[in-house]
C-alpha cells in the first residue's frame, strides 16, 4: 500500500450532504449548522471534501489516540487484513489472545480476563442485556453476572 | 441504556433493569452546594443512601465513569471513587469503571482514568480510543469474576475480529513505544495552564475541568448564575471551524466543548490551537 493518505477528491462536499441527508436516518445529526464530511487524515489534521485542512482537537470522537492514518498502525491492519480477515470468536484468533495478554500486563490490580467487542455497544457483558437472566444462579462472582447494574455515579439531580 | 444518566441518550425507553443512579460528583454545580475544597464527599456518600432507600441492599455493582464523557469531562474530587468503592463492596457489589474516553493514557501518565484515583476496581468496560478509530470495544475482569462464565457460552460474531483486535495491539504497543501516556501528561499540562489563561480572559468560561489531554471547558451565560451558554456554545464551535479548528461539545446541558486531541500533539499544534480558540470565544462573547 502506499504510506501516505491519498487526498481524497470524489465528491464535492455538497453532494456528499446532500445524500447523507436523502439517505440516512435524521437521528443522524450534524455537529455543525452546514454539515462537514471529512475526506481524509493524516496525524492530528483532517481534510474536508473542499481541500481546507483542519487541527483535530476532538480526535475522532475521543477516538483516534494516535492520529489519523498512522503509518506503523495502518500497515500492521493492512497486512492482517491480506493475511486473515475474520473466523469469527468460535476459533482462537492469535491478534486477540496477544491483545488480552496486553490488555492483562497494562490494567491495574488483578484485571487479567477480556471480553472482546465490537463497540462501546457490546463492551458490557451480556447480564446487562439479558434482563431473563437476572436470577439465574450462578456460583462464585457476587450479584453482578445475574442481577444487573445497581448504582451509578450520575443522576440528573437538580444541579445549581 | 438504562444506566445513562443523560437525557439526550434516551429513546422512548423506561429503564429495564433496576439501576439506581446516585447525585453526580459534579463540583461546579454540587447538587448538595458544597465547594470540593471544603466538602464531605456528600456526593459518595449518596451512594449509600440511594442502596438503603431504592435497593434491598444487595447490588451487583457500581458502575461510573472515572471522568464522565459525554457528560462534560466531570471530574470527581480526588477522594470520590475511594469512598465510591468501599460502599458498593460494603454491599456486596463489585466495581466496574468505563473507561470508555478515559481509557488508554488519555488521562495522563497512567493507561487508565481510574489510576488516577488510587483505586482498583473489579470489572474495567472500555472502547474508543483503544484502536485508533476501529470499532473496538472490551471489557476486563479478574479470574475470580471471570469464572462465572464457566460453561457458559457467550461470544460474539465480530467482537475482537482479527483486524480490530490488530488494531488495538498497534495503538497499544505505539503508544508505548512512543510514550504516548507520559506525552499526553506533559502536552495536557501546557493546554490546561493555557485554557486557564483563557478563562481569566473569558467570563464565558465558567469551568475549565479535565486531565491529561481530556480537557473541557463549561460556557455560561453568568459566573453567578452560571446559566448555560449554549447558543454561544454553538458560535464558538463554529467559528473555531472556520479557522480550522474541530472541538467536541458535551455535557449535561449541551454547553460544554470538550477536547481530546490525538495524543501524539505538540505543543506547538497546542499553542496553534489556543490562538484560534481565543477567537472564537471572542466571537461566542460577542466581542
Amino acid at each position: 500500500m502506499s504510506p501516505t493518505t491519498p487526498k481524497a477528491k470524489a465528491k464535492s462536499r455538497k453532494d456528499i450532504v446532500a445524500k447523507h441527508k436523502e439517505f440516512l436516518l435524521p437521528s443522524l445529526g450534524s455537529h455543525y449548522a452546514d454539515p462537514l464530511p471529512f475526506v481524509s487524515g493524516k496525524g492530528v489534521h483532517l481534510t474536508d471534501a473542499d481541500g481546507k485542512e483542519y487541527l483535530d482537537f476532538f480526535g475522532g470522537i475521543v477516538t483516534v489516540s494516535v492520529g489519523h492514518c498512522d503509518e506503523e498502525i495502518t500497515e500492521r491492519i493492512v497486512d492482517q487484513l491480506r493475511t486473515l480477515q475474520h473466523t469469527s470468536t468460535l476459533f482462537p484468533i492469535e491478534a486477540q489472545a496477544d491483545l488480552a495478554e496486553k490488555l492483562a500486563a497494562i490494567a491495574p490490580g488483578d484485571l487479567k480476563r477480556s471480553f472482546p467487542g465490537r463497540s462501546s455497544r457490546t463492551r458490557a457483558p451480556r447480564p446487562t442485556r439479558r434482563p431473563s437472566r437476572w436470577r439465574r444462579p450462578t456460583p462464585d462472582a457476587g450479584r453482578w453476572w445475574r442481577s444487573a447494574i445497581a448504582t451509578r455515579a450520575a443522576r440528573p439531580v437538580p444541579c445549581r | 441504556m438504562s444506566l445513562t444518566a443523560h437525557g439526550t441518550w434516551r429513546i422512548n425507553e423506561p429503564n429495564a433493569f433496576p439501576v439506581t443512579h446516585a447525585a453526580n460528583a459534579y463540583c461546579y454545580r454540587c447538587p448538595f452546594g458544597k465547594e470540593p475544597t471544603s466538602c464531605n464527599l456528600e456526593c459518595a456518600k449518596d451512594i449509600e443512601t440511594a442502596i438503603q432507600t431504592t435497593t434491598d441492599g444487595q447490588i451487583a455493582a457500581f458502575i461510573a465513569e472515572p471522568i464522565q464523557g459525554v457528560g462534560g469531562f466531570i471530574t470527581p474530587p480526588p477522594e470520590y471513587f475511594k469512598e465510591a468503592a468501599a460502599i458498593a463492596r460494603k454491599y456486596g457489589g463489585l466495581f466496574i469503571a468505563d473507561e470508555v474516553q478515559s481509557g488508554f493514557g488519555r488521562t495522563g501518565t497512567k493507561w487508565f482514568g481510574i489510576e488516577q484515583w488510587g483505586v482498583v476496581p473489579d470489572i474495567m468496560t472500555g472502547a474508543k480510543g483503544i484502536a485508533n478509530g476501529l470499532p473496538m470495544g472490551w471489557m476486563i475482569t479478574t479470574d475470580a469474576v471471570s469464572q462465572a462464565l464457566n460453561g457458559k457460552v457467550y461470544l460474539n460474531t465480530f467482537g475482537g475480529n482479527p483486524i480490530s483486535a490488530t488494531a488495538a495491539l498497534a495503538t497499544v504497543e505505539a503508544m508505548e513505544k512512543r510514550d504516548l501516556p507520559g506525552n499526553a501528561a506533559r502536552v495536557g499540562a501546557h493546554f490546561r495552564n493555557r485554557l486557564e489563561e483563557l478563562r481569566d480572559k473569558y467570563p464565558l468560561i465558567g469551568d475549565v475541568r479535565g486531565k491529561g489531554l481530556m480537557q473541557a471547558l463549561e460556557l455560561v451565560k453568568d459566573r453567578k448564575t452560571k446559566e448555560p451558554a449554549k447558543p454561544e456554545l454553538q458560535k464558538v464551535i463554529e467559528s473555531a471551524r472556520e479557522q480550522g479548528l474541530v472541538i467536541g461539545k458535551g455535557g449535561l446541558m449541551g454547553n460544554v466543548i470538550r477536547m481530546t486531541p490525538p495524543m501524539t500533539v505538540s505543543v506547538s499544534d497546542v499553542d496553534e490551537a489556543i490562538g484560534k480558540l481565543d477567537k472564537a470565544l471572542a466571537v461566542g462573547s460577542g466581542a
